[in-house]
């Protein structure tokens, strides 16, 4: 066994090396011309593969990016070390796997194409990331115009917006809807004794992702002893992440907002669109509405 | 203001790191892919230069 190892490795560092000689020999004749094209060859996949993984990685599919990578991995070291029978199974696999791609990300790919083709180049970075004012805008109002909506007729309400901090674990405990963020939908799902009037709705890049979520409560003894259980959550919530919580109070019909350990009351329509705008629109352009990565920080 | 500041920070510093990986990612393919291409045959050459001194070696 030991043998057949130190052969293995042997062999390896041999490709290796001829590797190595070989690149050397290669960039050693190459002209001015080719050495500018393979440098452009090289940033062309960087940016292929930068825009793809942030692509992506914005619409869930980490663990899928991950494992399309292991796999292209695979693909390439079986064609580098020659190990012709593997690599015949994973191209055979590759070719049926890159069509099940494509049913299964044709509405991100629709995006993607809508997006390239629709606006100047400057904003191709828009594909990799949806930092859209125009649908956080959208957004804006049409939770406004719900949370109004609910204020009038006394429905209770609890909306989350993520931002940077994903709520992996809040989403999972509701229920996955992902709908388009309308005021009829947040309003249907918040009417009395619908099945997911009880708990929270989480937003997501500006839709809908999952409702009757469950918030941790704020262990704070120092708030008003007259706020319910909602409101609790909801700073509860604020306190563990950089969300924004929009709360419709049952019994009074008060919009507050909890946001950064703070819960603020008495909102009307036109106060509640400037809080939101002022919080999701100043970061919309950095991505943050658009959440990106977990942060571990806890004030 | 200052968490918004600090979250700015760490997305930048994550696609800065997410960059440099897909830079270090497409300098593998394109070694793979021009060893495996090999444009200018000279792998080709090499080894019809060491079947020549086989054959050579042979005769």
């Amino acid at each position: 066994m030991g043998f057949l190892l130190s052969a293995t490795n042997a062999a390896q560092s041999n490709l290796l090396l001829d590797v190595f000689h070989f690149l050397k020999q290669e960039i050693l004749q190459m002209g001015v011309g080719d050495i500018i094209r393979n440098v452009v060859d090289i940033l062309l996949v960087t940016f292929v593969l930068y825009v793809a993984v942030r692509f992506l990685w914005d619409r869930r599919a980490g663990k899928l990016l991950l494992g399309l990578t292991v796999w292209l991995i695979a693909l390439l070291l079986s064609r580098l070390f020659r190990l012709f029978a593997f690599g015949t199974i994973l191209e055979a696999i590759t070719q049926a796997g890159i069509l099940v791609l494509a049913v299964i990300f044709q509405p991100e790919l629709r995006d993607a194409l809508e997006t390239i083709g629709g606006v100047p180049f400057k904003n191709i970075k828009n594909l990799s990331s949806d930092t859209k004012n125009e649908q956080v805008v959208e957004g804006i109002n049409a939770i406004c115009e719900a949370a109004t909506d609910m204020s009038r007729t006394k429905t209770g309400a609890l909306i989350v917006i993520e931002r940077s901090t994903k709520l992996g674990d809040i989403i999972r405990s509701g229920v996955h809807v992902d709908a388009h963020l309308s005021p009829y939908t947040l309003r249907s799902i918040f009417f009395p004794n619908s099945p997911l009037h009880d708990g929270a709705v989480v937003i997501r890049n500006m839709r809908i992702c999952s409702a009757g979520c469950l918030l941790p409560l704020t262990r704070r003894q120092d708030i008003d002893p007259n706020l319910g259980t909602r409101h609790r959550a909801a700073l509860g919530m604020s306190e563990s992440c950089d969300a924004v919580i929009v709360v419709v109070s049952e019994e009074t019909g008060t919009i507050s907002v909890a946001y950064n350990r703070t819960l603020t009351r008495d909102f009307t329509s036109q106060t509640l669109k400037l809080r939101l705008s002022e919080i999701l629109l100043s970061t919309a352009e950095t991505g943050a509405v658009f959440t990106e990565e977990k942060t571990d920080e806890k004030e | 203001m200052k968490k918004n500041e600090k979250n700015t920070e760490r997305r930048f510093r994550f696609n800065v790191w997410l960059m440099l990986a897909c830079l270090l990612l497409s300098l593998l393919i394109w070694a793979a892919t021009l060893y495996i291409e090999d444009p200018h045959g000279l792998r080709a050459n090499e080894s019809a230069a060491v079947d020549l001194m086989a054959a050579e070696e042979f005769l």
